[in-house]
C-alpha cells in the first residue's frame, strides 16, 4: 500500500495501456497461434494489473476479486484454446494460422 | 433465478448421464427440462424483489422475457438438431455443452453486476468454441473453432479493459451504482470515455456488427450447421440483450459519448451486411451475412435507449430466432441429402416438398420483413421506438438495407422453383414438428403482435 501510493496511479494506467497495446499488436501481427494465445494472455494480464491498481486506489476489494475471476476464466479459456490447437495440429501438422484459409469470401 | 438453477442442474445431469449410463435419453431429458424451466421462468414474472445473490443477478420483467426467448429458442433448437446428436460416443458431452451455453446466455440477460456479465459471456463462448469444433477430423470445423476462439478471446480482452476503466472511474461493478455515478456528472471523464469505447468494441465483436464482423461468416460457414444455428440465434440474442441492458441502464445518461459511434456502426452494419449477402452462393454463408445485417437492426433498439426499445428488442429477437431456426432446419435437411449447402442444391425442390417450401417462404419473408409475418412487426416496433428520440436518417438507411435484403432472401425461394428435379427431401418427425411450430408462431406473432408486446 505504502509503495503503491508512492507511485502515482497514472503510471499504472500507462503501463497497463502499453501492455494491452503490445498484446493487441501481437494478436494482429504474429502468425503463430501459440504466440497469439500469449498475446491474448498479455491483454488479460494488463487488465488484471489495472484492476488491482484501481482497487488499491479506491481502497475496496471488488477489483481484486474480479482479478481472481479473470484468472480462473482465462485458464479455462486457454485449456479450450490449446485443445483446439492440438486438434488442428493433428490434422495439418502446423500451428501457423496461415493454414486457416479454407473458408473465404 | 430458479431458471438458472434448473438449467445448471440439467447441465450436471448431462455430465452424470455419461457416468450413470443413461446418455441415450439425455436429449429427451434436456427437452423436458427446458420445458419445465420455461414454465418456472414464467412464474417469475412481476417478481416483487427481483435481486438475487447479493445483487449479482436481477430477474426483472425484461430479463424474464429475454430468458423466455432464449429457452423457447433452445427447445426449438434441440428439437431441430437431433442429427447433431447422432454420434453415440459424444452425445452427453454435446448436450451438456449446449445446456451450459444456455446457462451462460441466461447470466448475460439477467446480470446486475459486470462480474456476472463477464462470466456469462465466457460460459457461453467457451461452450460454443468447443461445439464449433465438434467435427474433429473436418478441417473447416477446426478452422471455424480456431477463428472463433481467437476472435472471441480478443474481444473479451477489450471488454475487460472497458470494465476495468469503468471500475477505475466509478469504483463499482454494479450497474445501478455505475448509473448513479454517471448521472452525477462524472469527474474522471477520460476513464469513462475510454471505458465506454472499449466496451462498445468488445460487445460489437460479440454481436458481429461491422467493422467487427469479419470472423462471423467464416465461423458460421465452417461450424456444423446446427451449431451455426445456435450461434446465430441464442448467442446473438444474449449478446444484444447484454448490450442493451448495459448501455441503457449504466450509460443511459452519457448518450453523447456513444450515440454517434453506435449510429455509424448500425448504419454501416445494415448496408454492408445486406450488400455482401447478395453475392453469396452458399445458403449458410448467406444467412451468416443476413445475421450480420440483423445485428444492425438490433442496434437501433440500443440507440432508442428507452423502455419501448427493450420491448421491441424482445419481439424482434424472438421473431428472428424462430425464422432463423426454421431456415436452418430446412438447410440442414437439404444438406443431409445433398451433402452441401450451395444454392445449386436447392434447385427444383419446390415441386415435390410442400412443407419444406412453405417453411422456406415464410421464414425468408419474415426475415426480409414483409407483412403480415413476425419480422415485419419486429422491424416496425424497432423503428417506432428509435423515432421517439431521433430523426429519420438512420431509419432510411435501414429501409434501404431491407429493400436490398429482399433480393437475396427471394433468391433462395426462386431457386427452389427453378429446374425440375423430382427429388423428395425426407424430413424427420422432429424437423417437421419444428417447421410447423415455426410457421404457426411466425404467422401468429405477425397477426396479433400484441400477444407478445401488449403484455406490458
Amino acid at each position: 500500500m505504502e509503495t503503491l501510493q508512492a507511485i502515482p496511479l497514472n503510471h499504472y494506467i500507462l503501463l497497463s495501456a502499453a501492455l494491452f497495446s503490445i498484446g493487441v499488436m501481437g494478436v494482429l501481427l504474429r502468425r503463430n497461434a501459440i504466440i497469439i494465445f500469449m498475446c491474448i494472455e498479455l491483454m488479460l494480464n494488463a487488465v488484471n494489473l489495472l484492476m488491482v491498481a484501481f482497487s488499491a486506489h479506491h481502497g475496496d476489494g471488488k477489483g481484486q476479486v474480479f482479478v481472481f475471476f479473470i484468472m480462473a476464466v482465462a485458464a479455462a479459456e486457454v485449456a479450450v484454446g490449446l485443445s483446439i490447437l492440438i486438434m488442428i495440429h493433428r490434422n495439418t501438422n502446423t500451428t501457423d494460422i496461415g493454414f486457416l484459409n479454407k473458408l473465404k469470401f | 433465478m430458479k431458471t438458472l438453477v434448473i438449467l445448471s442442474s440439467l447441465g450436471f445431469l448431462g455430465i452424470l448421464s455419461e457416468i450413470l449410463n443413461f446418455k441415450k435419453i439425455i436429449h429427451k431429458i434436456a427437452i423436458v427440462g427446458l420445458l419445465v424451466a420455461l414454465g418456472i421462468t414464467v412464474t417469475e414474472w412481476d417478481n416483487p424483489i427481483p435481486m438475487y445473490f447479493y445483487n449479482m443477478v436481477s430477474f426483472d420483467n425484461q430479463s424474464v422475457a429475454f430468458t423466455a426467448v432464449i429457452i423457447i429458442t433452445g427447445i426449438l433448437w434441440l428439437l431441430s438438431s437431433i442429427s447433431f446428436f447422432d454420434d453415440e460416443q459424444h452425445i452427453a458431452d454435446k448436450t451438456t455443452l449446449v445446456l451450459f451455453s444456455l446457462v451462460g446466455a441466461v447470466c448475460m440477460v439477467s446480470y446486475h453486476n459486470l462480474t456476472m456479465l463477464f462470466i456469462g459471456i465466457e460460459i457461453l463462448s467457451i461452450c460454443i468454441y468447443v461445439l464449433a469444433g465438434s467435427k474433429k477430423s473436418d478441417l473447416s470445423s477446426n478452422e471455424s473453432a480456431m477463428k472463433y476462439f481467437l476472435m472471441g478471446s480478443f474481444a473479451t480482452g477489450f471488454l475487460l479493459m472497458g470494465i476495468a476503466f469503468i471500475y477505475g472511474a466509478s469504483a463499482s461493478f454494479d450497474i445501478e451504482e455505475i448509473k448513479t455515478y454517471m448521472e452525477n456528472s462524472p469527474k474522471n471523464t477520460e476513464l469513462v470515455y475510454t471505458g465506454i469505447l472499449l466496451l462498445t468494441i468488445g460487445l460489437s465483436f460479440k454481436i458481429s456488427a461491422v467493422p467487427f464482423h469479419f470472423w462471423a461468416p467464416d465461423v458460421y460457414e465452417g461450424a456444423p450447421i446446427q451449431v451455426t444455428s445456435l450461434m446465430s440465434t441464442i448467442v446473438k440474442t444474449a449478446a444484444i440483450a447484454a448490450f442493451f441492458k448495459l448501455f441503457t441502464t449504466s450509460f443511459g445518461s452519457q448518450t453523447g459519448t456513444w450515440e454517434p459511434t453506435l449510429t455509424w456502426i448500425a448504419g454501416i452494419t445494415v448496408i454492408a451486411g445486406n450488400i455482401i449477402a447478395v453475392f453469396q452462393s452458399n445458403a449458410k454463408r448467406m444467412l451468416a451475412y443476413s445475421g450480420i445485417s440483423h445485428a444492425g437492426y438490433l442496434l437501433l433498439a440500443v440507440l432508442a435507449n428507452n423502455e419501448n426499445g427493450g420491448n421491441a428488442l424482445i419481439y424482434y429477437t424472438l421473431a428472428y430466432s424462430i425464422s432463423t431456426i426454421v431456415a436452418f432446419t430446412v438447410i440442414s435437411s437439404v444438406a443431409n441429402v445433398k451433402g452441401n449447402t450451395d444454392f445449386e442444391s436447392f434447385k427444383g425442390l419446390g415441386k415435390k416438398n410442400p412443407l419444406l417450401v412453405v417453411a422456406t417462404i415464410i421464414s425468408m419473408l419474415s426475415l426480409a420483413g414483409i407483412p403480415p409475418f413476425a419480422g415485419f412487426f419486429g422491424k416496425y416496433f424497432l423503428f417506432e421506438s428509435y423515432l421517439e428520440k431521433h430523426g429519420v436518417e438512420l431509419i432510411i438507411v435501414a429501409l434501404v438495407g431491407s429493400a436490398i435484403s429482399i433480393y437475396y432472401y427471394f433468391r433462395l425461394i426462386v431457386t427452389m422453383f427453378k429446374g425440375d428435379s423430382e427429388e423428395i427431401i425426407t424430413l424427420t418427425l422432429t424437423a417437421k414438428l419444428v417447421l410447423i411450430i415455426g410457421i404457426i408462431l411466425t404467422i401468429a406473432m405477425g397477426i396479433c403482435p400484441d400477444m407478445i408486446k401488449g403484455g406490458w
